[in-house]
C-alpha cells in the first residue's frame, strides 16, 4: 500500500499561501482606511468598524471611516477581486494570457453609457447614486449582446468571430464616447475623469449593487476549478475526458461578463488588472486553478485597495484616476514578462 | 461488450468525409485501422469519442446510443490517445494523469484514496512514475506520449481508442507500446488503433478496418484482407508479403 498522494507538502505551502494573502488584505484594509487628510491609527480604525456594524456611531473618526474610507477601500477590494477572478477565468476559457474581461465590449458599453448620462442627464443626481451605474451597466450589456449577434455563424461562436465584433463594437462605442465628449464640451472632464476610474464616490450601496455578481463568479469559478484546469489541455481532449465544454464555455464566460459590467459601472474602466494579476498569481503558484482562483482574488484585492491607497493620496488633495495607477504599474510588469519569455 | 458504428458518415459543409461505416470491435481484441492519409480516419476517432457529431448513422456501446449518453458517461468508457496531444506545459505529469479520473470523480467533488492509488498503478504501468513530479515542459515526445496513455488509462476506459500512437516514438518504445496494448487485450480492453506502419498493424492487430477515401473498403480479420493486392489498389504500391509458419504475416516488404 503506497503513500502517493501529489505533493502533500506543496499543497500545504499553497494553502499557507493562501491564509497569508487573506490577512495580508485584512492588514491592508485596515491601514489604508487609516490613512489620508485626517490619519487615524489602526486601533480607532477597528472600533470604528465596530460601531458602524453595531449602528452606534459616535466620534467623528467613526464617522469618517464607516461613511466614507471604508466603503471605499472595501469597493476596491471587491472591484479588485473580481476584475481578477474574471480575467483568470477570461483567460482560462481563451487559453490565451492576453485575454481580458474586456475583450467583448464590456469597456467600450459602459463608457458610452456612462458618457451619455453625464453628458445628456445631469440634472438628476445620477452621480452620487445608482443611476449612472445603472445606465452604464445596460450599456454593456447592449455591448456584450451586440458582438455575440455579430460573432455568430453557422450556429456556433467561433473565438475570432468574437474578437474581431469585440473589436468592431468596441471602437463603434469608443467613437460614440469620443463625440459626446466633443459635443457636450463642457462635461468632458467628468466624462473623462469617469473613464479613467475613480473610487472617489464609493458608497455602500454601490458596494451592496455589486457583491451579489462577486459572490455568484466567485462561487462558480472555485466549483469550476477542475473543469478549467481541464480545458487546458485544449477542447478536444477536454470534451473525450467528459467535460461539456460549449455550454461550459458559455456559462462562465455569460457570468464574468455580467460581473465585470457590474464592477465597471460603478468604479470606470480600470485597466491591467484583470491581465496582471492572473499571471502574477500564475507565475508564482503554477496553472492549477484551484489555487490561483483565491489566489488571484486576494492578490487582485490588495493590488487596487493600495493603487486606490496612493491615487488619493500621492498629490493630496487631488486625486489621480485609478485606471492611471494600474496602467502605470502595468507596463513595467509586462516588459518584465517580455524579458522573462526571452530566457 | 463491444461498441459499433451503423452507416456512420460525417460531413463537413458539402464535403463528405466519411461514408457509411459499419464495423464493430469488443473486448480483448485489437483492431487497426490502415489507409491513405486524408481517408478519414481521424474522424472515426472523433466520431467515436462523441467530439464530432455524425452527419448520418450512429454510434454506439453495447446497445446505446452514444449520442444519448453524457459527455461524462462516455469518458468513463471510452479513452482517446490521440497522436497530437498537446499539453500544457506547466502542468506535472501527476497532475496530468490525474486529470484521466476526472470522469469518475466529476467536476464537484474531490479526488479520493481510490483515484491516488489509480493513478500510481497506472503510472507505474506506463513507467512515467520516476518523473511524475516534472513539468510537462522537461518531456521528450516518447515521454509525452506514454503520459497520455497513462491518463487515458486512469479513465479505467472499456475501449481505447489509439489515433497513430507511434508517431514520435522511437522504435524501441514503438514497441513497448504495442506489446502493452496487446497486454491489455489479453485483460479484457478493447483496443481501436489507428496505425500508419502496415508491418506494425500486420503483428499487433487482430482484425484490420481499411479506409479509403472515406469508406471502408476492407475489413475482417489480418491474413484475410492484408495482401497484395489490396496494398496495389489502396496504397498505389507493389509489396511482398512474408508469411510465418503459424500462417500470420511476417513481414510486408516493399519494393525498392
Amino acid at each position: 500500500m503506497s503513500e502517493f498522494k501529489p505533493k502533500p507538502a506543496a499543497n500545504s505551502l499553497r494553502f499557507m499561501a493562501i491564509i497569508f494573502l487573506a490577512l495580508a488584505l485584512i492588514v491592508v484594509l485596515i491601514i489604508a482606511t487609516g490613512i489620508g487628510s485626517v490619519a487615524i491609527p489602526p486601533g480607532q480604525v477597528v472600533a470604528a468598524v465596530w460601531h458602524g456594524i453595531s449602528n452606534n456611531l459616535v466620534a467623528v473618526n467613526d464617522i469618517i471611516i464607516w461613511k466614507i474610507r471604508l466603503p471605499r477601500a472595501l469597493l476596491a477590494a471587491l472591484v479588485g477581486s473580481l476584475l481578477s477572478i474574471s480575467g483568470l477565468a477570461y483567460q482560462g476559457i481563451f487559453r490565451n494570457p492576453l485575454a481580458d474581461p474586456y475583450l467583448l465590449g464590456v469597456a467600450s458599453g459602459a463608457s458610452f453609457g456612462a458618457a451619455f448620462a453625464i453628458a445628456f442627464l445631469p440634472s438628476i443626481p445620477l452621480v452620487a447614486s445608482l443611476g449612472l451605474p445603472i445606465i452604464s451597466f445596460l450599456f454593456s450589456l447592449l455591448a456584450v449582446f451586440l458582438v455575440v449577434i455579430f460573432a455568430f455563424s453557422n450556429n456556433k461562436i467561433p473565438i475570432i468571430n468574437l474578437i474581431l465584433a469585440g473589436v468592431v463594437v468596441g471602437s463603434s462605442f469608443s467613437a460614440g464616447t469620443s463625440f459626446i465628449m466633443i459635443t457636450a464640451k463642457d462635461r468632458a472632464v467628468n466624462i473623462l475623469a469617469w473613464l479613467l476610474g475613480s473610487f472617489s464616490l464609493s458608497s455602500w450601496a454601490k458596494l451592496a449593487s455589486v457583491l451579489p455578481f462577486y459572490i455568484i463568479v466567485l462561487v462558480l469559478l472555485m466549483l469550476s476549478a477542475r473543469a478549467l484546469n481541464l480545458l487546458q489541455l485544449g477542447e478536444e481532449q477536454a470534451m473525450q475526458l467528459g467535460l461539456p465544454v460549449s455550454s461550459f464555455k458559455a456559462v462562465i464566460i455569460v457570468l464574468a461578463t455580467l460581473a465585470t459590467a457590474a464592477a465597471v459601472s460603478v468604479s470606470g474602466i480600470i485597466g491591467f488588472v484583470g491581465l496582471m494579476v492572473p499571471h502574477a498569481a500564475r507565475l508564482a503558484f503554477g496553472p492549477d486553478h484551484r489555487v490561483l482562483i483565491p489566489v488571484s482574488a486576494l492578490l487582485g484585492a490588495i493590488f487596487l485597495v493600495l493603487a486606490d491607497l496612493l491615487a488619493r493620496t500621492i498629490i493630496s488633495p487631488e486625486e489621480i484616476p485609478i485606471g492611471i495607477i494600474t496602467a502605470l504599474v502595468g507596463g513595467p510588469f509586462f516588459l518584465y514578462l517580455l524579458k522573462k519569455a526571452e530566457l | 461488450m463491444s461498441m459499433l458504428a451503423n452507416q456512420l458518415s460525417f460531413s463537413y459543409g458539402d464535403k463528405n468525409i466519411l461514408k457509411n461505416l459499419d464495423f464493430k470491435f469488443s473486448a480483448s481484441e485489437i483492431v487497426g485501422i490502415i489507409g491513405p492519409n486524408g481517408a478519414g480516419k481521424s474522424t472515426i476517432i472523433k466520431l467515436l469519442s462523441k467530439v464530432l457529431k455524425p452527419s448520418y448513422g450512429f454510434v454506439s456501446i453495447d446497445g446505446n446510443n452514444i449520442s444519448e449518453m453524457s459527455r461524462m458517461d462516455l469518458a468513463k468508457q471510452v479513452a482517446v490517445v490521440a497522436q497530437s496531444a498537446e499539453l500544457p506545459e506547466s502542468f506535472r505529469v501527476e497532475e496530468i494523469v490525474l486529470m484521466g479520473r476526472s470522469p469518475h470523480i466529476g467536476f464537484f467533488s474531490s479526488e479520493r484514496e481510490k483515484d491516488y492509488r489509480i493513478v500510481e498503478e497506472v503510472m507505474q504501468r506506463t513507467d512515467v512514475f520516476k518523473f511524475r513530479t516534472r513539468r510537462i515542459a522537461t518531456l521528450s515526445g516518447g515521454e509525452r506520449q506514454r503520459v497520455v496513455l497513462a491518463r487515458a488509462l486512469a479513465q479505467e476506459p472499456k475501449y481505447l481508442l489509439l489515433d497513430e500512437p507511434t508517431n514520435h516514438l522511437d522504435l524501441n518504445y514503438s514497441i513497448d507500446l504495442l506489446r502493452f496494448l496487446k497486454q491489455e487485450a489479453q485483460n479484457g480492453l478493447a483496443v481501436l488503433i489507428i496505425l500508419h506502419d502496415l508491418n506494425l498493424a500486420s503483428r499487433v492487430c487482430d482484425r484490420i478496418l481499411v479506409v479509403e477515401d472515406g469508406q471502408l473498403v476492407g475489413q475482417g480479420k489480418t491474413e484475410e484482407v492484408i495482401s497484395e493486392l489490396l496494398i496495389k489498389n489502396v496504397f498505389r504500391t507493389d509489396v511482398k508479403i512474408i508469411w510465418d509458419n503459424e500462417n500470420k504475416i511476417s513481414a510486408i516488404v516493399p519494393s525498392i
